[in-house]
C-alpha cells in the first residue's frame, strides 16, 4: 500500500463523518443528543486531515519512498485467515467442542505432533468444562449457535 | 477514632477473614492473568457466593480478589504483550519493550514491587484519609469532574509516543466510539441502527481484547520460527530482585504515581481506569529523558503499576463516606454491601468506623500476599515463552474467545473483538497510541456528563472556579512542556547548523 497513514486516516474520517451526516440528516437526533459526537467527531476528522496531509506532503518532498507500516505475504494471510476460522468453526460444532478442535487444528498446522494435538484439546475441552461451565456458571453456545 | 482502628485491626486477625483473604488471592490473581476476565468479571461472578457470609468475610473475600487483579494483570501485559485487565494497559507501554530487551525479569520484578508498595501506600492514604474526606469530597462538583476528565484525555498527547497529532487523533476517535449507544444525558440512544446489540453502545471488554489481544495474537501466528524466544533465565530471583531495588531506589517516582492513583481514584465519576495513564503521563513530564519512554525503561513500569494499585485506598474513600462508587469496581462492592446488610454513605464512617478500617487492612494484607505468591510464581509463568510462539497464538485465541463470551453472554461481543482486533493491527502498525483511544473511549461519557451539569448549573461561568482553573493550569502546563522541549531543540539545532 503506497499511502497506508493517509488511508488509514481518510477511512476514519469519512467512518466518522458518515455516522454524523447520518445522525443531523437521517436519524435527525437534536442538538443536545449529537452535540458530543459532532464535538469528538470533527476534533478527529480534524487531526486525521492533519496526519493525510502530512502523509502526502512527505511522500512529495521525500526523495525516497516512505516505509509502508503494511506488509502482506501470503504465508502471513494465510496464517491470518486461519485464525479467523475460530468463528465459524465455534458456531458450527459450540464452543465446548469447537475451541478444542479448532486448538487442535491449530497446533497441528504449526509442525505439533497429532497425539500432543489431541492432549491439547482435551486438556482444553476440561479446562472449558471446569472453569467456565461449573465455576462460572457459564451456558456456551452448543451446536449452530443453540 | 483510635478505638476504631483497634477494633478493626483486631476484626482482620479473625481466622475467617485471613482464610477468605487467602483463598481470594489466587482467585483474583487468575482473573488479572486470564486476559478479558477483569476485576469487574471477577465481582460480578464472586458476589453471589458471599450471600449469607459474615459482613466482614464477605467484604474481605470480594474486596482482596478484586485489589489484586492488576498485579496478575501485570505479569500476563509484560511477558505476553497482552492486558491482562483495561488498566494494565498503561503498563504495555515500556513493560513489553523492556521484555523484549531481554528485561523481562527485572520489568515482572518492578511490576510486582510497584504493585504491592503502591497498595500499601493507597492503604495508608485511606487509613490518613478517613477521618477528614468528607468536606472535601463535597467541595467538588461537576465543573472539577469534568476538568478532570479533561486532564485525562490531554495526557493522551503524551502518551502517544511520537506522534502528537495521532495521539490525539486516537482519542478523539476513542471518545467518538463512546457516543454509540444511549446516551447518559437523554437516555436517547445514538448511532445504533436499529441493532439491540448497538442500544448499549460498544462494550469495554472486547475493545479492549480486540485492541491490545489480537494484533499479539497476530504477530504470534506469524512470527518468525526463527526468531529467538525470551530466554527463561531472563526471569530468575535475580533479575526479579533487581526490578524490586529499581522501585526502592526511585522513591519518589513511586510515592509520586501512588498519590496520583489516590488522587483519581478517590474521585467518584472519573473512574480508576485513568490513573495508571495519568500516572505514566506524569513520569515522562518528570523524567530528565522523556524521549526513552516507550522504548523499554522501567520508570514507566513503576508509575502505572504503583497507581494502579494506590487507587484502589483511594476508591474506598468515596465508597464508604458517601455511598458514592469510586470505580466501577466498587459499583459492584457496593452491591456486597447491600447483600450483607450493610448502607454505606453518610454516617457511615460514624457508625462503622472499624469495618472501614478492616476493609483497609484487608487490602493491605491481599497486596502483600499477592506480591509473594506472584515472586514464587513468575519464574513458572515465563515458562510460557519456552513454548515457540506460534503455538501460543491457538491456546491465546481461545482464552480471548471464551473470556469475551462471558461478559454478557453474547456472541456478538465475540465479533466485536475481531472487528476491533483489526482496527488494532492497523493502529499498531502504523503508530497510533491505541492507549489513547482506550482512555478517550473510557472517558467520553463522563466527560459529556459533567460537561452538561456544568453548563446547566453554572453556564460558561464554571470556567472560573478556582478548582477549574489549577486543573486547566495543569493540562496547559502539560502541552506547554512538550512543545517548549520541541521548540528549543529545532531553535538548538538551526543554531549549529547542519552537521
Amino acid at each position: 500500500m503506497a499511502r497506508p497513514d493517509a488511508a488509514f486516516a481518510i477511512l476514519v474520517s469519512a467512518f466518522v463523518l458518515l455516522w454524523l451526516g447520518a445522525g443531523l440528516t437521517v436519524l435527525g437526533y437534536p442538538m443536545l443528543v449529537i452535540r458530543a459526537p459532532i464535538l469528538a467527531g470533527l476534533f478527529t476528522v480534524a487531526m486525521c486531515l492533519t496526519i493525510a496531509f502530512k502523509d502526502f506532503k512527505a511522500e512529495v518532498t521525500s526523495s525516497r519512498p516512505l516505509a509502508s507500516g503494511v506488509r502482506f505475504d501470503r504465508r502471513r494471510l494465510v496464517r491470518i485467515l486461519g485464525l479467523t476460522s475460530i468463528l465459524p468453526i465455534a458456531y458450527l460444532l459450540g464452543y465446548g467442542v469447537g475451541l478444542p478442535v479448532f486448538l487442535s487444528i491449530h497446533l497441528a498446522t504449526n509442525g505439533l505432533s497429532w497425539p500432543r494435538c489431541l492432549l491439547a484439546a482435551a486438556v482444553c475441552a476440561l479446562l472449558i468444562q471446569i472453569v467456565f461451565v461449573r465455576i462460572l456458571g457459564i451456558a456456551l453456545p452448543q451446536l449452530f449457535g443453540s | 477514632m483510635l478505638e476504631s482502628y483497634l477494633l478493626g485491626i483486631q476484626s482482620v486477625m479473625a481466622a475467617d477473614v485471613l482464610i477468605a483473604i487467602a483463598a481470594a488471592v489466587p482467585i483474583g490473581l487468575t482473573f488479572g492473568l486470564l486476559p478479558g476476565l477483569s476485576g469487574l468479571t471477577a465481582l460480578a461472578v464472586l458476589l453471589p457466593l458471599v450471600y449469607g457470609m459474615e459482613p466482614l468475610v464477605g467484604l474481605a473475600f470480594l474486596l482482596a480478589a478484586h485489589a489484586v487483579i492488576y498485579t496478575g494483570g501485570s505479569m500476563t501485559t509484560i511477558l505476553l504483550g497482552i492486558p491482562g485487565s483495561p488498566p494494565n494497559a498503561a503498563t504495555l507501554l515500556d513493560g513489553r519493550p523492556m521484555a523484549l530487551n531481554g528485561e523481562a525479569g527485572r520489568a515482572v520484578g518492578a511490576a510486582l514491587a510497584a504493585s504491592g508498595l503502591g497498595g500499601l501506600i493507597g492503604v495508608v492514604a485511606l487509613l490518613l484519609l478517613i477521618p477528614v474526606v468528607q468536606p472535601v469530597i463535597v467541595f467538588l462538583g461537576s465543573p472539577e469532574i469534568f476538568c478532570l476528565s479533561l486532564l485525562g484525555i490531554s495526557y493522551i498527547a503524551l502518551i502517544g509516543r511520537g506522534d502528537l497529532v495521532k495521539g490525539l487523533a486516537a482519542g478523539g476517535f476513542g471518545i467518538f466510539l463512546s457516543c454509540f449507544g444511549y446516551q447518559d444525558i437523554s437516555g436517547v440512544p445514538r448511532f445504533w441502527s436499529g441493532s439491540d446489540y448497538l442500544l448499549d453502545g460498544f462494550r469495554l471488554v472486547p475493545l479492549v481484547l480486540g485492541m491490545f489481544a489480537i494484533p499479539e495474537i497476530v504477530d504470534l501466528a506469524t512470527s518468525n520460527r526463527q526468531r529467538a524466544p525470551i530466554a527463561p533465565g531472563s526471569v530468575d530471583a535475580r533479575s526479579l530482585w533487581h526490578g524490586a531495588r529499581d522501585v526502592l531506589v526511585r522513591r519518589w517516582l513511586l510515592l509520586r504515581s501512588a498519590w496520583i492513583g489516590v488522587l483519581v481514584g478517590l474521585i467518584p465519576g472519573v473512574g480508576g481506569d485513568t490513573a495508571p495513564f495519568i500516572a505514566y503521563g506524569s513520569a515522562r513530564q518528570w523524567a530528565r529523558e522523556p524521549s526513552r519512554f516507550g522504548s523499554g525503561i522501567v520508570d514507566g513500569v513503576i508509575a502505572p503499576e504503583a497507581s494502579n494499585n494506590a487507587k484502589e485506598g483511594g476508591a474506598l474513600v468515596p465508597t464508604l463516606a458517601l455511598g458514592i462508587p469510586g470505580s466501577a469496581g466498587m459499583v459492584l462492592l457496593l452491591g456486597g454491601f447491600l447483600l450483607l446488610g450493610l448502607q454505606p454513605g453518610i454516617g457511615f464512617l460514624d457508625d462503622h468506623a472499624d469495618t472501614a478500617v478492616a476493609l483497609a487492612l484487608v487490602l493491605a494484607l491481599a497486596n502483600v500476599l499477592a506480591v509473594i505468591v506472584m515472586f514464587g510464581a513468575a519464574r513458572f509463568v515465563v515458562r510460557l515463552l519456552d513454548v515457540r510462539r506460534e503455538l501460543l497464538a491457538g491456546p491465546l485465541l481461545v482464552l480471548v474467545v471464551l473470556g469475551a463470551y462471558t461478559v454478557e453472554q453474547n456472541t456478538l461481543d465475540v465479533l466485536f473483538v475481531l472487528v476491533f482486533g483489526v482496527l488494532g493491527c492497523c493502529m499498531r502498525n502504523l503508530d497510533y497510541s491505541r492507549p489513547a483511544l482506550l482512555l478517550g473511549f473510557v472517558l467520553g461519557p463522563t466527560m459529556e456528563t459533567y460537561l452538561h451539569i456544568s453548563m446547566q448549573a453554572y453556564g460558561y461561568a464554571f470556567l472560573l472556579r478556582p478548582g477549574v482553573l489549577i486543573i486547566l493550569f495543569f493540562i496547559v502546563a502539560g502541552f506547554a512542556g512538550p512543545v517548549f522541549r520541541r521548540y528549543r531543540v529545532n531553535r538548538i539545532r538551526s543554531d549549529h547548523g547542519p552537521s
